[in-house]
């Protein structure tokens, strides 16, 4: 486990980049989601902008077996040779967003005073960034928000007015219920019909850590089935520090567990309990050949996004 | 084997703060901060795995601080551990000496002993038990501290002066007396221990003074407190005074008092204000520590609260608190005086249509604005025509303005009136008759009247042709006030060019008060039986002079008439306390002065010639009165005389002295040994302050380690 990973954003190194309390805190999930996305695009130097009213994507040397419908007969005219037209929608992939929204994403700080927003606000910020990136880059995509199984879904779609929705329906969903991210995946991965990039936001509380984060099973298979997988592990600073003084009676979000405790004193035991579940998170997502990033709600998304993404499709281009 | 023995007992209760730090615990568990966290799977397993060092850390954190307090409190009582007394004959001492505190604190009762018989009692009982070969002595702490007995083998003597010893209502210096208790010790010759034991209640207040300049090389200290126990709370009144006041409503008693508590929880007290023996009202005050509360009666006067028999027409009046333990201080009676209603009849000598013309126009205006005042005087103006023998039945005082002749009958009865104890004033003008006034009117005089003189008629330049007043006898009752109140340079501007001059010589029962500039009296007086007849020697009113348009013309009036009328108040300080010398007026004429104290108690003083006398035995609390007697006399009270002693305000403060006061207060060279602690103590408080800066220690660091 990186150590960095953990550390509150250094100043310095995200000078550039908008702090995570400015790109949260601007209302519209549109305008929050353009914000990242623009960022994303700009750091991603090896990205390549497509314009939306083109399908075209390159011609190519007819081969044999290649689809006739698609020769290019005025190519042919005028170099005499014969090129098939190869299209974008050929490239292009689906991508499926998997967002918890359990009672627990609801965490928004409080340690000390100080409060920050909620680790749901934060996925759906990642969200709606990746949903504006697919659909300028005319993929597909489609959102899945599960709590206690699969909560709602819409079916992925390289349509650019399929943003509108997409936003809509993360905007008006609350933090409720428990963790069961297993089912979710199951239900999208049944729902898959191609090549697609699966990004599940959460902060993989309850998710099987005991028995190496098994709700994470179904993203090997769909590795297997070619396609891409990302896990945004999303942490509220305070579960990552535990910085409560004095005495503290903790209550469970999700469920009726209680625990009174003098918060000093368990810090370093809490830490690192931590560490073997970050760790354990990380081992697991690399097992089943799945990248995991670890996105605290506090670290500017821009750059938890631009690492996170870097050799993903969506940054690659099409081809 | 050793006993445990705690010099400061009463502290125990300090104990109680141990519980403190459980308590504490209890609250910072029941106020622990909510939290709704996600995190719950890692903190329950955190939990699990440090619950048992944590209950382990918190369970030796509460027993260290517990213990802390506990350690604390426990060093405050001053333990000692005390090994089994050797009764070994070879141990007594070589002297003994008792210094007994007769102060009035050590009249507190307690279960219905007096601390002083405590203290006695205590006394005899050492005494006795002391065995033969020790001389023993006997010192009475008192203001200045006596010699009750000096130290010796006789324990009759000894014990016949402490049965007879009593205490007083002084204060005392401890210390003095503990050092003079050690000078008597010291004056034994031989080897062995010199002990002195002062048996008090060791108040604070006695032991403000330090320690005296004294000697005390081998003597043994042994402050011993007469009462195990805490000293009970006590209230006092601090302070009294008494004003007349005057409102629309009519005359009214306003009594300003101050009270205080001492030690205990704040209650509340109920004052009284007993007038004429009569509880006229009642105030409670609610009384703290350390914070005196101020209060004022208000008593609208009316006839019932006047005494008939009360001596110069005057009632008692008191302020009482409930009683304590210390009832001494809870209740102050004043010698303030309800004078009765002083009844004056003026004769007008001259009438006029015009009033401001009239004889009696400005004296009557002087004496009917004092009707609702402070003087309480009822004014009835006749006519010379109308005055009869009866017409002075119920006056005080008669005023004879300019008046030419009376019938015989009624200047009799005027003569005897006065010398019943009436009071007569006598002011002069063109329409009296000399010859008359010499005859009928004899006894009345200072001396006879010789005729008027106007210094304009005088024919010499060198001669002034107005007259000032001067001369004045300040220490004279009708003057004594005025002098204070700073009326005299007024009075000292009085221009007069006629006045009645008086044959030579004079009564030796009269006085000149005030003098013309010429020498001449202006304002004589002298005492007729028990009454007072004045004479004023110009006209009261603008005919002869201006004295009438003066300032200090009515102050003058005023006090005359309230002299003449026996109602006279001084304003002399009439309230002192224990110990402080009274000077005290001396009637013309009185041979003695008799001191009655509240106990009953009479000294005599011998008076003759003297104007003013001082008397110091002011060593009761209460109320003094005062007589004087005339050579083969009857002895008269006097009322303006009487007045209050009041306890030192140091005594009614019962906080006992701590172990550092009594160490100052400990001669140079002596052994001081606390209250109830003997030599061979092995006192404890050292290794319990060490144990508990240890145990600091301990909880601090397990605090730093847990953090």
């Amino acid at each position: 486990m990186n150590d960095d990973a953990l550390a509150a954003p250094a100043a310095a190194g995200a000078a550039e980049l908008l702090p995570a309390a400015v790109v949260h805190g601007i209302a519209p999930l549109e305008l929050r989601a353009r914000v990242v996305a623009d960022g994303v695009l700009a750091g991603g130097h090896r990205s390549r902008r497509f314009g939306s009213s083109s399908e075209f994507a390159e011609h190519k040397l007819y081969a044999p077996g290649d689809d006739l419908r698609r020769l290019d007969w005025r190519a042919f005219a005028r170099l005499d040779r014969y090129f098939v037209r190869r299209h974008l929608d050929e490239t292009t992939i689906e991508v499926a967003l998997v967002v918890d929204t359990s009672a627990s994403m609801a965490y928004a700080g409080g340690a000390r005073g100080r409060y920050s927003v909620s680790k749901l606000e934060v996925a759906k910020t990642y969200a709606a960034a990746l949903a504006w990136l697919a659909v300028h880059h005319g993929d597909a995509v489609g959102v899945s928000l599960f709590a206690g199984g699969e909560r709602e879904q819409l079916a992925p779609r390289a349509r650019r007015d399929q943003l509108a929705p997409l936003l809509e329906l993360l905007a008006r969903t609350e933090a409720s219920g428990t963790t069961a991210l297993e089912e979710a995946l199951e239900a999208v991965a049944e729902r898959l019909t191609r090549r697609a990039l699966v990004v599940v936001i959460s902060d993989l509380f309850d998710c099987g850590a005991d028995e190496g984060f098994s709700a994470l099973e179904p993203l090997g298979v769909l590795r297997r089935m070619g396609c891409d997988a990302l896990v945004l592990h999303t942490l509220d600073r305070d579960e990552l520090e535990l910085p409560f003084d004095g005495v503290v009676r903790f209550e469970d979000l999700e469920g009726d567990r209680v625990v009174q405790v003098e918060a000093p004193l368990v810090r370093d035991s809490y830490l690192e309990e931590l560490r073997a579940f970050l760790d354990g998170a990380r081992d697991a997502a690399e097992r089943r050949d799945v990248r995991w990033q670890l996105a605290p709600t506090d670290a500017p998304p821009v750059r938890v996004l631009a690492e996170a993404l870097t050799g993903a499709a969506l940054l690659r281009g099409g081809t | 084997m050793g006993s445990l023995v705690l010099l400061d007992g009463a502290l125990l209760f300090g104990l109680v703060a141990a519980t403190v730090p459980f308590i504490v615990h209890l609250i910072s568990k029941r106020r622990a901060r909510r939290v709704r966290f996600g995190a719950m799977e890692l903190l329950l397993k955190s939990q699990r795995r440090t619950a048992r060092s944590i209950r382990l850390r918190q369970l030796l954190l509460l027993l260290l601080r517990t213990l802390l307090v506990a350690a604390l409190a426990l060093a405050l009582t001053r333990p000692v551990l005390r090994a089994e007394q050797a009764a070994s004959p070879t141990g007594a001492p070589l002297v003994v000496v008792f210094a007994l505190d007769v102060s009035a604190s050590m009249l507190t009762i307690l279960d219905g002993k007096s601390l002083f018989q405590r203290a006695r009692a205590a006394a005899l009982e050492r005494a006795r038990a002391e065995v033969a070969d020790v001389r023993i002595g006997a010192v009475a702490c008192d203001a200045v501290p006596r010699d009750l007995a000096a130290p010796s083998f006789d324990r009759a003597g000894l014990l016949a002066a402490l049965d007879t010893l009593a205490a007083g209502h002084g204060y005392a210096d401890l210390a003095a007396c503990a050092a003079r208790a050690a000078g008597l010790a010291r004056t034994v010759e031989g080897v062995g221990e010199r002990r002195v034991v002062v048996l008090s209640d060791l108040a604070a207040h006695g032991l403000t003074g330090g320690a005296a300049a004294v000697d005390a090389a081998g003597v043994t200290l042994e402050w011993t407190r007469v009462i195990d126990e805490e000293p009970p709370p006590n209230h006092a009144l601090l302070d009294v005074q008494v004003r007349r006041t005057t409102g629309r409503s009519g005359d009214a008693l306003e009594v300003q008092f101050a009270a205080q508590r001492w030690l205990g929880p704040a209650i509340d007290v109920a004052a009284d204000l007993v007038v004429g023996g009569r509880r006229a009202a009642r105030l409670v005050l609610p009384l703290a520590q350390g914070r005196a509360v101020e209060r004022v009666f208000h008593h609208a006067l009316a006839g019932g609260d006047v005494e008939p028999a009360a001596p110069a027409g005057g009632a008692r009046v008191a302020v009482a608190l409930e009683h304590d333990a210390f009832p001494l201080d809870d209740q102050v009676e004043l010698p303030f005086e309800v004078p009765l209603p002083l009844k004056v009849v003026v004769v007008d000598g001259a009438p006029q249509a015009l009033p401001f013309k009239d004889e009696v126009f400005y004296l009557e205006n002087a004496l009917r604005g004092a009707d609702g005042g402070p003087s309480g005087l009822s004014l009835e103006v006749i006519g010379p025509d109308q005055v009869r023998a009866s017409s002075f039945a119920g006056a005080r005082v008669v005023v004879l303005a300019n008046v030419a002749r009376l019938d015989d009958a009624a200047a009799a009865a005027l003569v005897e009136h006065t010398k019943a104890g009436g009071g007569v004033l006598l002011t002069v003008g063109d329409q009296v008759d000399v010859e008359w006034t010499n005859r009928a009117l004899a006894e009345l005089l200072y001396a006879p009247l010789r005729g008027s003189k106007g210094q304009a008629l005088l024919d010499d330049a060198s001669v002034a042709d107005v007259l000032t007043l001067t001369r004045f006898r300040t220490e004279h009752p009708i003057l004594r006030r005025l002098a204070q109140g700073d009326e005299l340079p007024g009075l000292g501007r009085v221009r007069t060019h006629t006045f009645m001059l008086l044959e030579p010589g004079g009564t030796p029962s009269g006085d000149v008060l005030v003098r013309f500039s010429n020498g001449a009296p202006a304002l004589v007086e002298r005492d007729v039986g028990d009454g007072h007849a004045a004479v004023l020697l110009t006209s009261v009113d603008r005919d002869w002079s201006d004295l009438a348009i003066r300032p200090g013309f009515l102050p003058l009036v005023r006090q005359t008439i309230r002299y003449l009328g026996g109602a006279l108040d001084d304003g002399a300080p009439r309230l002192l306390h224990v110990g402080e010398a009274k000077t005290l007026s001396v009637p013309r004429g009185a041979e003695e002065l008799l001191v009655r104290a509240p106990s009953g108690a009479e000294t005599t003083l011998p008076a003759a010639g003297a104007s003013s006398l001082t008397f110091n035995g002011t060593s009761e609390v209460g109320l003094y009165s005062v007589r004087s007697r005339v050579a083969g006399g009857e002895a008269r009270e006097l009322g303006a005389e009487r007045f209050t002693v009041l306890l030192d305000p140091r005594e009614s403060d019962p906080t006992p002295a701590n172990a550092d006061a009594l160490t100052r207060a400990t001669p140079a060279g002596a052994k001081s040994r606390a209250p109830g602690a003997r030599d061979d103590d092995v006192q404890l408080w050292p290794s319990l302050f060490l144990l508990a800066a240890l145990l600091v220690l301990v909880e601090t660091g397990l605090v730093r380690r847990g953090a």
